[in-house]
């Protein structure tokens, strides 16, 4: 059977014909850079990125998110409805939707929280293929960008077509909603591609060599370039770590509790009442982070909590890199 | 949808002094079905709150078996607890929970046991302590040792009282500091082992379980010296601390190697604690 192909030019058109059923969320440029936002207009999304600022995770785990609404005079308080609508997530890369996949299972293992999860029904994730720059190393955590894991609907880019593979119900209703918009393609196979960034060894064997790494030099060594800026963790797909605190809108009643992105860089993290921080060295808080991702937990395949991205390294404001840090454990 | 953060009110029955700046919260919730449906296991803890003030987890202090009510005891130390410390009967406190695991009662039953706190550390300890002494014919010898930075920081005094008042139970007090009128002993905890007879040199102590709570740092010296004194470490039982933000092994404040404080604790054989990869 001939495949199908989505011609660049059509991309505009694809994604009306979706925003006609679900919010279409995308990337954009943005200065130098690129966003996931809610696609308004057409026009302005792109398939040809090298990643987003912000992963996929504030859509599921927003930087700030209302857990219960109060009011202090009446003493009334009820906890956030969460609407759904169902959502289309257009052109996303696979390691994106892996770091979504790790987030999955950490809100559903052990006690599942449904304010997390909610948020993940209807959605629709359509993949798009993409050349790794300097900085993606996802083979290297056993993400090729031939992974398709996951996907409604691939799409696989040749020069001016993309192919279109749906692989889910879903996604053939989609791809039935673009007929008209396809033409027959006789591409087949994914293209071969390199990454320049790499680990000096598959993820295998990785957590045994942390266990062996906790007084490895190298943890002293990031932790002098390190200011504990935190943006490791906002930037990370998979960091979810959250701080819960109240807030009271100022000369009212009115007030929330809410939860919001928190950082294990930061000395207050694991501060208790009675003064004890029991990561006081910056060389602890490093350690912690790195030990998170390829460590800790892994998720029920055994797969670490690192997808490749490079977004830590990229908007790092001390120049560290975590691939760099994981070759002098290796 | 269930919403896992949603808290519940419950009402202060009584506000007892226990130090200058510790108070013990008897609580009843306002709401019959969620008394009804609430049970916990000694040593779980709950997320308590004041609207507008946020949230801390402050473990059970009174035993399960009492279905009445349950009693939070709180030292103020922030703007979270001094507001709390600052509540009357009949106010109302939101709960949450209850959260982690638990010590072991049936499994210790036939045993010795020897209780080490410090501080407000008596009051996860307490529930246990009281659940053991009503079943007193089950259990061994009992001793709690009990330390404080000062006479005036000791807590539950009367229930000390009472408590080296049951057959085959002695206290062992003592302070960082003495004051006026204090003819106790002065000194660390573990200063107390000698008199509980816990030594050095003297066996082991296979019929005998520790169960500990207090600052961290006392913990561990403690710990160390029990198994110095001839104590398996997997009969030593510690309660961890940390400013657990949800309670479900999700916020990642509690997480030590790979375990999460607030599901997987907070309760730890020494033997599991000596096998993390992370300092406690």
């Amino acid at each position: 059977m001939a495949s199908k192909a989505l011609p660049k030019d059509k991309i505009p058109q694809a994604v009306s014909i979706l925003k006609k059923q679900y919010k279409v969320i995308g990337a954009t440029p943005k200065g130098k850079n690129f966003v996931f936002k809610e696609i308004e207009d057409p026009n302005e999304v792109t398939l040809d990125y090298n990643t987003t600022i912000l992963p996929l995770k504030k859509f599921f785990l927003p930087p700030r998110e209302v857990i219960v609404e109060f009011n202090l005079q009446s003493k009334e308080y009820r906890g956030e409805d969460i609407k759904v609508e169902p959502k289309v997530f257009f052109g996303i890369h696979n390691y994106e939707l892996q770091a979504v996949f790790r987030l999955d299972f950490a809100f559903k293992n052990g006690v599942s929280d449904e304010t997390y999860l909610k948020k993940r029904e209807k959605n629709v994730f359509i993949g798009v293929s993409y050349i790794p720059d300097d900085f993606h190393f996802s083979e290297s955590v056993g993400i090729p960008t031939d992974l398709k894991e996951g996907f409604d609907i691939f799409l696989t880019r040749y020069d001016s077509h993309y192919r279109v593979e749906a692989m889910t119900e879903k996604g053939r209703e989609i791809e039935n909603a673009w007929e008209e918009l396809l033409v027959p393609c006789d591409y087949e196979g994914d293209p071969v591609v390199h990454f320049k960034n790499k680990l000096k060894q598959s993820v295998a064997g990785i957590r045994e060599i942390f266990h062996g790494a906790y007084n490895h030099p190298i943890w002293k060594e990031t932790a002098r370039k390190c200011y504990s800026c935190g943006t490791c963790n906002l930037v990370c797909p998979t960091c979810y770590c959250f701080d819960v605190s109240d807030e009271v809108i100022l000369g009212t009643d009115k007030g929330v509790r809410a939860r919001r992105w928190d950082s294990c860089q930061a000395l207050v993290f694991t501060k208790v009442a009675g003064g004890d921080v029991f990561r006081e060295k910056r060389y602890d808080r490093v350690r912690h982070r790195m030990s998170r991702k390829f460590a800790y937990i892994m998720d029920e395949k055994d797969r670490p909590f690192c997808v490749g991205c490079g977004r830590c390294v990229r908007q790092c404001t001390a120049d560290i890199n975590i691939v760099d840090v994981m070759n002098a454990l290796l | 949808m269930r919403n896992d953060y949603i808290p519940y009110p419950a009402r202060i029955v009584s506000a007892r002094d226990e130090t200058y700046d510790t108070k013990t919260f008897r609580l009843k919730f306002t709401e019959p079905s969620v008394a009804e449906d609430f049970n916990f296991k000694q040593g779980q803890f709950l997320e308590v709150s004041l609207l507008g003030r946020g949230e801390a987890p402050i473990s059970i202090c009174s035993s399960p078996l009492e279905r009445e009510y349950f009693e939070l005891n709180i030292r103020s130390v922030g703007s979270l607890t001094g507001a709390i410390c600052r509540l009357k009967e009949g106010d109302i406190l939101y709960v949450r929970g209850p959260y982690g695991n638990s010590f072991p009662f049936k499994e210790v039953k036939g045993r010795d046991l020897v209780f080490i706190a410090g501080g407000i550390g008596l009051a996860p300890l307490r529930g246990l302590i009281q659940m053991v002494l009503k079943n007193k014919k089950d259990f061994g010898n009992v001793s709690i040792l009990y330390g404080a930075k000062s006479p005036e920081d000791l807590c539950f005094r009367d229930e000390l009282e009472q408590w080296s008042e049951v057959e085959g139970t002695s206290v062992y007090q003592t302070v960082d500091r003495a004051s006026d009128g204090w003819n106790g002993r002065v000194g660390l905890v573990t200063e107390l082992y000698e008199a509980a007879g816990i030594e050095e040199g003297a066996g082991e102590m296979s019929n005998t379980t520790a169960f500990l709570c207090g600052p961290p740092v006392m913990i561990r010296f403690a710990a160390r010296k029990l198994k110095a004194c001839g104590f398996k470490p997997g009969n030593i039982y510690v309660t961890l601390e940390r400013y657990m933000k949800c309670g479900i092994g999700k916020c990642g404040h509690c997480n030590i190697g790979g375990v999460f404080v607030c599901v997987d604790g907070p309760v730890f054989s020494w033997e599991h604690v000596e096998g993390f990869t992370e300092d406690f």
